[in-house]
C-alpha cells in the first residue's frame, strides 16, 4: 500500500512538473510575442484609425438576461466606443426583471415588429425588435427564454455587418478596444476568423458613464485572487497559444468573429455553458477539415473590463459551469479530433493539452496530493515527499505569475504604482494556500453536475456600476 | 526507502532560482518605469514654455528655435515624443515646421544612424520616427527593411506606414503596396488608408493602378478611387466588370453604382442579370437610391431573387421609389402564395407603414398624413386583406 501509494504520489510529482513546464513553455511564446504587439500597438494610430473609412464595420451582440442593474451602463459605454461604423444588438432573452423596460425607457425604443431580418439561424421566438432612429445604431431585440447562445444567434440574425463581437452584459469596452481589435483583424483579413479580448477585472476601478476612469485593483480578496488569475490566463497563456495558433477559447465576455464562418459552422450551440470555447473549437474543425489557411488571433491591448463574483456561492457557481462546459466540449469534441494528424496542431497539442491539463487536472492533483498525504501517514520519515510536492506546485505557480506580471510591466502598464505589483505577487503566492484547492473542487464537482445531466447557469449577481447594491438574480436558463 | 526523487528536487532549485531573476527583473523594471514617468513629468515641466511657444508660433514665417541651452539625449526623446503629438494634432505649414524642427534639432538624423542598427526593435522605432518627421532620405532604407520583413512580423506595418509617410514619389507607394500584397492576403483597405497618410497627390496614381496588370494593385486603385470623388469617368470600370477575379468585379461595380453616368440600360439590366449576387444586390440598392423609377418591375422580379440581400435591398429600394414601387411591392402580396418573395414584401411594407405611422407623432405635416394614407390605402387596396389585418396596423 506504502509503494503504491508513493508511486501515484510520484506520478503526481511529475504531472506536475510536465503541466507546469508547458504553461512555462507556452508563456514563453508569450514573450516571443511581446514585443511585436507593444510596437504594433504604441505605433498604430488608433485615434485616426477610428476615423478611417477603411475600418470593417462591426456588429456588437449583447445577450442580456436579468441585467437591469448593469444594462444601461454598459449600452452607454458600448454608443460611445471609438469605432467608424458599428450596430449595437442588445439581445433580450425573457428577462424576468426589467431589463427590458429600463433599456426602452432611457433609449425610447419603439417596437418594429416587421424589422426584417435575415433567418441564419434557428433561434427561440422573437418577440419584438426595438429601435429609435435618434439612435440609429442600436437595435433590442426582445425574445423567449433560450440562454446565451441562442441570444447570440438571433443577434447574428439581425446583425448587417460582415464582423460580429460578442460582448457580456455586465462588461465595459475600453474606448480604443475595438479599433485596436479591428487593426488586428485589417492586418489579415483573409486568415483572421476570431479574435479576443483581454479581459481584466473592474472591481475597484472607479467607474463613470461606462468608463473606467481610474484603475485599481480590487479590495476584496476574490475578485482580487480572480484578478491575478486573469492576467496570467491571458497575458501568460493566451499570447502564447495565440502565437502557435492554438488559442481553444476567446472569452465570451469579448471576442469579435467573422459571421460567414460562425454562421457556416451552425452558430453558436445552444443548451449547454461553454458556448465560448464550442464555437472556437467549431471554427478551428471546420477550418481543418476544410484546409483553408486561418488564426484565431488574441489581441491583449483591447481591454474589457468585468465584474467578479465576490463571494464563495457565485465564484463556485461559475467555475462549475466553467468545468461542465469545458467536460462537455471535450467529450463532444475530444473523441474525433485528439491526437488526428488531420487537425494539425489543435487535434495534436491543444485538445491533448486542455485534457490531459485541463479537464482532468482535478482529478491527478487531488488523488496524488491524498496519495502524498496517506504516504506522509504511514511514514513521517519520507515527508519530504509531500514538501517538494507541494513547493513545485507554488513555485512553478509564483513563476508562472511573476511571468504575466513582467508581460503586463513591459507592454501595458495598466496598474501604475509600485505596492500594485507588490499586492499582485502577494496574492500570486496566497493562491496555492486554499483557493486553488477549492477551484480545483469546484471543477470536480462541476464534471459531477455533467454526468447529472444539470445545464443550468446557476446563480448570477450583477452589482450596478453606479452603487454597490447587490440584487441576487436567478440563473440563465436555457 | 529510494525514491527517484532527483529531477523534482533539481527542478525545484532551478525554479527557486528563475524565480528569484523573474522577481528582480521585475522590481527592476516597475522602478525603471517609474523613474522614465518621472523623468518625463520633469522635462514637461522644464520645457513647458517651450512647448507653448511651439504650438503658439507654427503660423508664424520664421523657422521654429530649438531648445535653448543644453539638451540631454534623454530629453531630446522625450521633446520629440511631444512634437509628434503636435505634428498628429497640426497639418499643413504647422506641421511642416515642427518637421523642419526635428531636422534642426538632429532627431531626423540621429533616426536615420538607428535605422541601421543592429537591433530589431531599435530599427523599428526609428522607422516610426523617421515616418511621423516625414523623412523622403529615409525611403529607400525603409524600402529595404520592409523587404527583410516577413508575413508574421508585426513591424511589416510599421515599416510600411513610414513608407507611406516618407514617400518622395507614386514609385515608393507602389513598392511598398506591391511588397505588402504579396506578403498579406486582402489588405487593401489597410494599404489605402496608410497611403492617405503620403504627402504625395494620391488621386492621380490610383487611376493608374485601375489600369495596372496586377489585379492586386487594381484593388487598391479601386478602394483609392471610391475615396476620392472623381469628377472624370473612369473607362477602365467597365473593362474591370469582366474581370476573372470576382473581388474586382464588385468593387469596380460599386464605384460604378455611385455615378449615373456609368449606368446605361444595358449595364444596368447586366448587373440585374450578373452571376454574382453582391453585384445585384449593389444594382438594385444603387436603383433606389438614384430614383431610377424606371425599373420598378426590375426591381419587382429581384424581390424574388435567390439571394436573401438581394431580395431586401429589392424591396427596400422600392419603397424608396414613391407610390409606384410601394404599389409594386403590395402587387406582390396579391400575385404570389407564401414564399421568400412575398416574406419579404410583406416585412418591408409593414416595416414602411409602422415608420409612417410613427411619423405621425404630435403634429404631423400635410405631407407626412398623406404619405402614410396613400400607403395605407395602397395596402389595403392591393393586397385585399381582411379589416382586421389594417385595423391591427392601424391599432
Amino acid at each position: 500500500m506504502r509503494e503504491f501509494l508513493l508511486y501515484y504520489g510520484m506520478f503526481a510529482i511529475y504531472y506536475v512538473m510536465a503541466i507546469n513546464s508547458l504553461y512555462f513553455i507556452i508563456m514563453l511564446f508569450s514573450f516571443k510575442s511581446i514585443m511585436g504587439i507593444l510596437k504594433s500597438s504604441i505605433y498604430s494610430r488608433f485615434q485616426a484609425l477610428s476615423g478611417s473609412e477603411h475600418v470593417p464595420p462591426i456588429s456588437i451582440l449583447v445577450p442580456a438576461y436579468n441585467e437591469e442593474l448593469t444594462i444601461i451602463e454598459n449600452v452607454r459605454s458600448l454608443l460611445a466606443l471609438n469605432y467608424p461604423r458599428y450596430e449595437v444588438i442588445v439581445v433580450n432573452d425573457g428577462s424576468k426583471d426589467d431589463t427590458l423596460q429600463v433599456l426602452i425607457q432611457e433609449f425610447s425604443l419603439t417596437i418594429s415588429k416587421h424589422l426584417p431580418v435575415q433567418p441564419l439561424l434557428h433561434t427561440s421566438q422573437v418577440r419584438g425588435i426595438y429601435h429609435n432612429p435618434d439612435f440609429p445604431n442600436l437595435y433590442l431585440i426582445d425574445k423567449e427564454n433560450g440562454g446565451k447562445a441562442d441570444s447570440l444567434n438571433a443577434g447574428i440574425n439581425l446583425s448587417h455587418y460582415p464582423l460580429i463581437a460578442s460582448i457580456d452584459a455586465d462588461s465595459l469596452l475600453e474606448k480604443d478596444a475595438l479599433i485596436r481589435i479591428a487593426k488586428v483583424y485589417m492586418e489579415n483579413p483573409e486568415e483572421t476568423v476570431a479574435i479576443g479580448g483581454d479581459i481584466r477585472i473592474a472591481n475597484g476601478c472607479k467607474i463613470e458613464n461606462g468608463v473606467v476612469k481610474e484603475i485599481r485593483l480590487p479590495d476584496k480578496f476574490l475578485p482580487m485572487m480572480q484578478s491575478v488569475e486573469y492576467l496570467k490566463a491571458f497575458l501568460g497563456g493566451r499570447i502564447g497559444w495565440s502565437a502557435i495558433n492554438g488559442l481553444i477559447i476567446v472569452s465570451g465576455a469579448f471576442g469579435v468573429f467573422r459571421k460567414d464562418y460562425v454562421v457556416k459552422v451552425g452558430g453558436y450551440r445552444e443548451g449547454y455553458p461553454g458556448e465560448d470555447m464550442n464555437i472556437i473549437i467549431k471554427l478551428h474543425k471546420y477550418m481543418l477539415e476544410n484546409k483553408l489557411p486561418y488564426r484565431v488571433a488574441f489581441c491583449p491591448d483591447a481591454v474589457c473590463w468585468t465584474q467578479a463574483p465576490d463571494s464563495l456561492k457565485i465564484l463556485g457557481s461559475q467555475r462549475r459551469r466553467w468545468g461542465r462546459g469545458n467536460l462537455k466540449n471535450m467529450i463532444e469534441y475530444g473523441k474525433h479530433m485528439v491526437l488526428r494528424p488531420k487537425y494539425k496542431l489543435f487535434g495534436m497539442l491543444t485538445l491533448p493539452f486542455n485534457i490531459l491539463f485541463e479537464t482532468l487536472n482535478p482529478y491527478f492533483r487531488i488523488t496524488g496530493l491524498l496519495a502524498l498525504i496517506g504516504y506522509t501517514l504511514l511514514d513521517m520519515t519520507n515527508s519530504h515527499v509531500l514538501l517538494i510536492y507541494g513547493l513545485l506546485n507554488v513555485l512553478y505557480g509564483v513563476l508562472l505569475g511573476i511571468g504575466s506580471l513582467l508581460l503586463e510591466e513591459i507592454a501595458f502598464r495598466r496598474y501604475p504604482r509600485f505596492q500594485d505589483i507588490v499586492k499582485m505577487l502577494f496574492y500570486t503566492i496566497l493562491m496555492f494556500f486554499g483557493y486553488r484547492q477549492i477551484g480545483v473542487i469546484w471543477r470536480f464537482l462541476g464534471h459531477i453536475e455533467y454526468l447529472r445531466n444539470n445545464n443550468s447557469w446557476g446563480t448570477m449577481t450583477r452589482t450596478s456600476w453606479q452603487s454597490k447594491s447587490n440584487k441576487n438574480i436567478s440563473s440563465l436558463e436555457a | 526507502m529510494q525514491t527517484p526523487l532527483a529531477t523534482a528536487i533539481v527542478f525545484v532549485y532551478a525554479l527557486s532560482g528563475i524565480t528569484v531573476l523573474g522577481l528582480l527583473a521585475l522590481f527592476a523594471l516597475k522602478l525603471r518605469n517609474l523613474s522614465a514617468e518621472k523623468q518625463a513629468r520633469m522635462c514637461e515641466e522644464k520645457y513647458r514654455d517651450y512647448f507653448v511657444y511651439l504650438q503658439a508660433y507654427g503660423e508664424e514665417e520664421e523657422r521654429l528655435k530649438v531648445p535653448y541651452g543644453e539638451v540631454t539625449q534623454k530629453e531630446k526623446q522625450l521633446i520629440q515624443k511631444k512634437l509628434f503629438e503636435l505634428m498628429e494634432r497640426f497639418t499643413g505649414v504647422h506641421r511642416q515646421k515642427l518637421i523642419q524642427l526635428c531636422e534642426d534639432m538632429g532627431l531626423v538624423a540621429h533616426d536615420l544612424e538607428r535605422l541601421r542598427s543592429g537591433w530589431k526593435w531599435t530599427r523599428v522605432d526609428a522607422a516610426y520616427n523617421l515616418g511621423v518627421m516625414r523623412s523622403g532620405q529615409a525611403a529607400p532604407d525603409l524600402l529595404v527593411l520592409l523587404q527583410k520583413s516577413g508575413a508574421n512580423d508585426p513591424s511589416l506595418f510599421i515599416f510600411a506606414r513610414a513608407i507611406a509617410k516618407c514617400a518622395r514619389d507614386a514609385e515608393d507607394l507602389r513598392q511598398m503596396a506591391e511588397y505588402v500584397v504579396r506578403m498579406k492576403k486582402n489588405v487593401h483597405q489597410l494599404i489605402v488608408d496608410m497611403i492617405s497618410d503620403s504627402q504625395l497627390d494620391t488621386t492621380s496614381f490610383y487611376t493608374e493602378w485601375i489600369r495596372d496588370k496586377n489585379p492586386e494593385l487594381v484593388k487598391i486603385g479601386l478602394i483609392g478611387f471610391a475615396v476620392h470623388a472623381q469628377l472624370e469617368l473612369e473607362p477602365g470600370l467597365s473593362r474591370l466588370v469582366l474581370s476573372a477575379d470576382k473581388e474586382v468585379r464588385i468593387k469596380a461595380v460599386k464605384l460604378m453604382c455611385r455615378d449615373i453616368r456609368y449606368l446605361n440600360d444595358q449595364t444596368i439590366k447586366d448587373f440585374l442579370n450578373h452571376k454574382d449576387w453582391e453585384i445585384r444586390a449593389l444594382i438594385v440598392k444603387a436603383i433606389g437610391a438614384m430614383q431610377l423609377a424606371d425599373y420598378v418591375p426590375a426591381l419587382k422580379k429581384a424581390v424574388g431573387d435567390a439571394n436573401w440581400w438581394v431580395r431586401h435591398h429589392s424591396a427596400r429600394s422600392l419603397t424608396q421609389l414613391q407610390a409606384k414601387g410601394f404599389s409594386a411591392l403590395c402587387d406582390i402580396l396579391r400575385e404570389e402564395g407564401s414564399n421568400p418573395k412575398s416574406e419579404m414584401a410583406q416585412q418591408i411594407i409593414q416595416e414602411e407603414l409602422e415608420k409612417a405611422e410613427r411619423s405621425l407623432g404630435g403634429e404631423p405635416s400635410t405631407e407626412k398624413l398623406l404619405d402614410y394614407n396613400e400607403k395605407l390605402h395602397l395596402y389595403r387596396k392591393s393586397c385585399k386583406k381582411t379589416i382586421s389585418t389594417v385595423q391591427a396596423m392601424e391599432g
